[in-house]
């Protein structure tokens, strides 16, 4: 025995599917038209594990996209209780309607201004098993919008991952979208109120990165040797912001330099 | 101000190309040692990038941050403060590979011994 408590290994497959499973509740205020279609494309490509995402506008549910491996496996539309599964024929003009339909519905429910909203749930298996979807590019491609940066993410993950219990709390920040990595709600709220505060005073350092900039950086800020610090790392225009173990920081840097190839 | 203990300091550490006492309010070199010597414009840069890092007040906490790191791809600089609040800040550049574990402590350490040794004069008014 280690003395390791039993619950660690679950524990952990909880944190992960949270974080594969978008957390709950997350919102953003819309600037400009694209802004939905961009949110909704996000969540659907921050999504590994089979969730159903239910979208809402000013509090009002209007759509449900069943999602699996990042892609859109079935639509719902509330509004008029239409639905469309993306079974084995992806490419069928049911499938082409069926796209048309939900750029469409996202543009009924969604004006600058508004707040839309993403709940997620479990998806039951037999709900996923045998369908293929549309994949995240397709997606991208039928709304006219930009992918969410994927390899981007999924370096991200993999630096997380690869820390272990030095990073505490993780959350990946492209443009305006944050996509959780480690932790609960409550610790993804942290991180975005740390983003919204602190981002802007380290981005005027001039030794900070430039937005779309392929230079990368990382930062520690702590209080005393025994509280934990906050970590912002730079890298290839994505931003990761995180809470660290007290005294993980030399570890971190070491890590992060030898996945640059430092030795 | 002597270098001696900042030598002393950096054979402690492998890998510690540098290391500078400052005084981050007058933006001052106080003292400093390396392995080759630095040109001063980059002791002040290193003295201007202590001040801007401790002074990062909206990472989630009330005071100013005692610490910070700031990793690139040629190397690190460490910065911490000798106490709770003060001025006076330890500077050290890392090369990417070293180990900088408990640097944190050993700089407050030392920090406390070469200020009570030579504490920073006053300004006149």
């Amino acid at each position: 025995m280690t003395g390791q408590d039993p619950t660690a290994g679950l524990q952990q497959a909880l944190i992960r599917a949270a974080a594969h499973g978008i957390d709950a509740g997350r919102a953003l205020t819309l600037d400009t038209a694209n802004d939905a279609p961009r949110f909704v494309l996000a969540h659907i490509t921050a999504t590994v594990l089979p969730r159903r995402l239910t979208f809402s506008s000013n509090g009002s549910d209007w759509l449900t996209c069943d999602v699996s491996g990042r892609r859109l496996l079935r639509v719902g539309f509330l509004k008029t209780g239409r639905a469309h599964s993306f079974d084995s024929e992806p490419d069928s003009d049911e499938s082409a309607q069926a796209l048309q339909d939900l750029i469409t519905a996202i543009t009924e429910a969604c004006a600058p201004a508004d707040r839309i909203c993403v709940r997620s749930a479990p998806l039951p298996q037999a709900d996923h098993t045998t369908q293929t979807g549309v994949s995240p590019d397709r997606l991208a491609s039928s709304f006219g919008v930009r992918s969410a940066p994927q390899a981007s993410l999924d370096t991200m993950q993999t630096f997380v991952d690869a820390a272990g219990g030095a990073i505490l709390t993780a959350a990946c920040l492209d443009g305006e979208m944050l996509y959780a990595l480690k932790g609960d709600d409550a610790d993804i709220d942290a991180l975005a109120t740390t983003a919204e505060d602190g981002l802007p005073e380290i981005e005027a350092l001039p030794h900070w990165p430039l937005p779309g900039s392929t230079q990368s950086a990382l930062l520690f800020i702590g209080q005393d040797g025994g509280s934990p610090a906050t970590m912002v790392l730079s890298e290839a225009g994505v931003v990761l912001i995180a809470r660290v173990a007290p005294e993980a920081q030399s570890g971190l840097t070491r890590l992060w330099h030898r996945r640059r190839g430092a030795g | 101000m002597t270098g001696a203990p900042l030598a002393e300091f950096r054979r402690g550490f492998a890998g510690c190309e540098i290391a500078v006492l400052a005084d981050v309010s007058a933006r001052s070199v106080l003292a400093w040692d390396s392995a080759v010597k630095w040109p001063q414009e980059h002791l002040d840069a290193l003295c201007t990038l202590a001040a801007e890092l401790l002074s990062i007040s909206a990472c989630g906490a009330v005071r100013e941050p005692e610490t910070a790191v700031l990793a690139d791809p040629i190397g690190t600089k460490v910065f911490v403060r000798a106490a709770p609040g003060s001025h006076e800040v330890l500077c050290t550049v890392f090369a990417p590979t070293a180990v900088f574990d408990g640097v944190f402590d050993a700089s407050r350490t030392l920090c406390a011994a070469m200020l009570k040794a030579a504490p920073p004069r006053q300004a006149v008014p």
